[in-house]
């Protein structure tokens, strides 16, 4: 049985019907993230592990025990919010002891407990500090010091990272995962951000329209895509249909059949390599992304992205590429 | 040059608004003071004869202690009855809440003569006693800024979130509210505290026409004694002003000053004694050993 499960839960609001016939389990120990597009019911569905929504139907169970009605309070979760949520009233030291103070524990130990967890979290010096004085990067980092000082038995975090601007972003997501290693405790991670998924993640569920449409190790999920969206949503690839696909590899043919495939554009070649085979096609333009270039090419009507490492090609002589060169066995067929 | 241009024209806009707002009060104060002010730019004489006159009438010490109890007292109810409606409303019933707001305008649409004129009708009579109809009736008239008022608060803070994180940590819904939610609505709070106490104390329709015929409040006294010496008058309202002006000073301190004051100096000396927090150790990983 595993650590925390979802069955066939679904949730509506009024007509509207959010979340639909999801299942999941989590195991102990493991980091998942629940990432789409918004709107998708991703946070509403880590609202839902809060005990923060009332579901209509399914179960929810944690640690082998059902807690479809138990009180977000009683749940002994700990959560981590987009907006930080953290008390303006109060300074660092006591928002993380908020948790402790209320379970009644003794000034002693928590003393003890939150200044543990503040050095955790590098902040031990700003204890007594008020919330507006920290900058964001901190303030979640105090958030994320509130919620592990209660030790709860899994922590969600919802998008905490988004409103962070990039190099505070990159340094907190190896931070998590650094930290949730280290404590070795379950986290589920609510995010948008499909390389901060992949970053994070020892498995990722993607959602869609409030079902869960994939759920694949990172680097499955990355390789072989289910159907088009997961493939647009996670990362850069050319979705042909069957028909654009037999023109441009007419002697391949795929193990199932697909009305759409999936072709990554890294697997695009600009030069032969092992198993390659030739397509003619003539280049449009680039664009550079820093380690990348991104090409665009066009094979007979039919637009191709190729991605290629900046240190390996020269940009001036792109216009002069004719031809292209592709592994048949990078088409991934897609289910629609 | 153009830079300090504008400063001129927005230093004499402020002076001249200034002047406007005070003049009223220093030319009362003025009026207050003297026996006699008819053809000279400044009175004649000085004289704090019509204060001590004040002071020695005793209709005038009653009616201050009425308007003050009554005010209070409304306030009290108020307080206790609208900041856990309006908050409860906001956080669990949305869909009140969407109507509510626009209910609590229609005090806005009744004039007060209205009002008066309809509670009579009602309770004139009835076991109900007028003073609690009149309490009531200040309640109403209190609405559209007191739910606004708090709302806002609310809103400011993020409410929603806090209490969620609150509850996610542990806390029941009564330990939230009082422990995270109130604190950090006091300075709205504090503010619609005082538009509504100046309010109440300053009311006159509602309160004549209830019971002003046995219960002389501060403002039916004004308008009484005004009839029979202008200078009277006058030290009367200055009289009145000072007094709401002290209320103010005292409501702000009780719900303010000393609490945030210690906090603030707290942090202060923290801050001294970890050197300054503009140096955040951000790139620093949470997990370096």
């Amino acid at each position: 049985m595993s650590y925390i499960s979802i069955d066939h839960l679904s949730l509506s609001y009024g007509n509207n019907l959010v979340l639909k016939d999801i299942s999941l389990a989590v195991e102990k120990g493991e980091l998942v993230t629940l990432l789409g597009p918004s709107g998708c019911g991703k946070s509403t569905l880590l609202r839902v592990f809060a005990g923060l929504e009332v579901f209509q139907k399914g179960d929810i169970s944690i640690d082998g025990e059902i807690v479809n009605d138990v009180a977000p309070k009683d749940r002994n979760i700990g959560m981590v919010f987009q907006s930080y949520a953290l008390f303006p009233n109060m300074t660092v030291f006591d928002n993380v002891a908020f948790g402790l103070t209320i379970k009644k524990v003794s000034k002693k130990e928590i003393e003890e407990k939150v200044m543990n967890v503040l050095e955790l979290v590098n902040l031990a010096d700003k204890k007594d500090f008020y919330i507006h004085q920290l900058s964001g990067g901190q303030q979640q980092r105090i958030s994320l010091a509130r919620s592990l000082v209660t030790e709860p038995k899994f922590l969600l975090l919802d998008e905490p990272l988004s409103a962070l601007d990039a190099k505070i972003r990159k340094q907190l997501q190896m931070d998590i995962r650094a930290l949730q290693k280290k404590l070795g405790i379950t986290m589920i991670f609510v995010t948008h951000d499909q390389e901060e998924a992949m970053i994070l993640s020892d498995r990722i569920f993607v959602m869609n329209e409030g079902k869960i449409v994939q759920d694949a190790l990172p680097a499955e999920l990355y390789e072989k895509p289910k159907n088009e969206f997961v493939a647009g949503f996670i990362g850069n690839y050319n979705i042909l249909t069957r028909q654009q696909k037999q023109r441009l590899a007419p002697t391949f043919s795929a193990e199932k059949l697909a009305e759409k495939y999936a072709l990554r554009a890294e697997l695009i070649k600009l030069t032969p390599a092992e198993n390659t085979e030739t397509i003619d096609a003539f280049f449009e333009n680039y664009t550079i992304l820093g380690s990348t270039i991104r090409c665009y090419f066009n094979s007979g009507g039919i637009p191709l992205t190729v991605d290629v490492l900046n240190s390996t090609v020269d940009v001036t002589t792109l216009q002069n590429q004719t031809q292209l060169f592709i592994d048949y066995r990078s088409f991934v067929p897609l289910q629609s | 040059m153009t830079k300090k241009k504008n400063h001129f024209i927005a230093y004499s806009t402020l002076v001249i608004f200034g002047l406007y707002m005070i003049f009223p009060f220093i030319s009362t104060g003025l009026y207050a003071t003297s026996t006699a002010w008819s053809n000279t730019i400044l009175p004649e004489d000085f004289t704090f004869q019509w204060f001590v006159a004040l002071g020695q009438d005793p209709n005038f010490i009653a009616a201050l202690l009425r308007s003050v109890s009554l005010t209070l007292i409304t306030l009290a109810v108020v307080l206790i009855i609208m900041v856990p409606t309006v908050c409860l409303v906001y956080l669990y019933f949305p869909k009140v809440d969407n109507f509510l707001k626009g209910l609590v305008l229609m005090p806005y649409a009744i004039p007060s003569v209205i009002l008066a004129t309809g509670l009579l009708r009602m309770y004139a009579g009835s076991v109900v006693p007028m003073y609690a109809v009149l309490v009531g009736g200040l309640f109403i008239g209190s609405l559209p800024f007191m739910y606004q008022g708090i709302r806002n608060s609310l809103e400011g803070i993020g409410a929603k979130s806090l209490m969620e994180s609150a509850e996610i940590l542990g806390a029941n819904t009564l330990q939230s509210f009082l422990r995270v939610i109130v604190p950090n609505i006091r300075l709205g709070l504090l503010i619609t505290t005082l538009l509504i106490f100046a309010g109440f104390f300053g009311e006159f329709v509602l309160t004549n026409l209830l019971i002003g015929g046995n219960y002389e409040t501060i403002r039916i006294y004004m308008l009484r004694r005004m009839s029979e010496n202008g200078h009277l008058a006058s030290a009367v309202m200055v009289a009145y002003f000072t007094l709401l002006l002290l209320l103010s000073l005292l409501i702000t301190r009780l719900t303010s000053a000393g609490k945030v004051k210690r906090k603030e100096r707290r942090s202060k000396r923290n801050r001294r004694a970890v050197g300054s927090f503009q140096n955040p150790s951000e790139t620093v990983s949470l997990t370096k050993q």
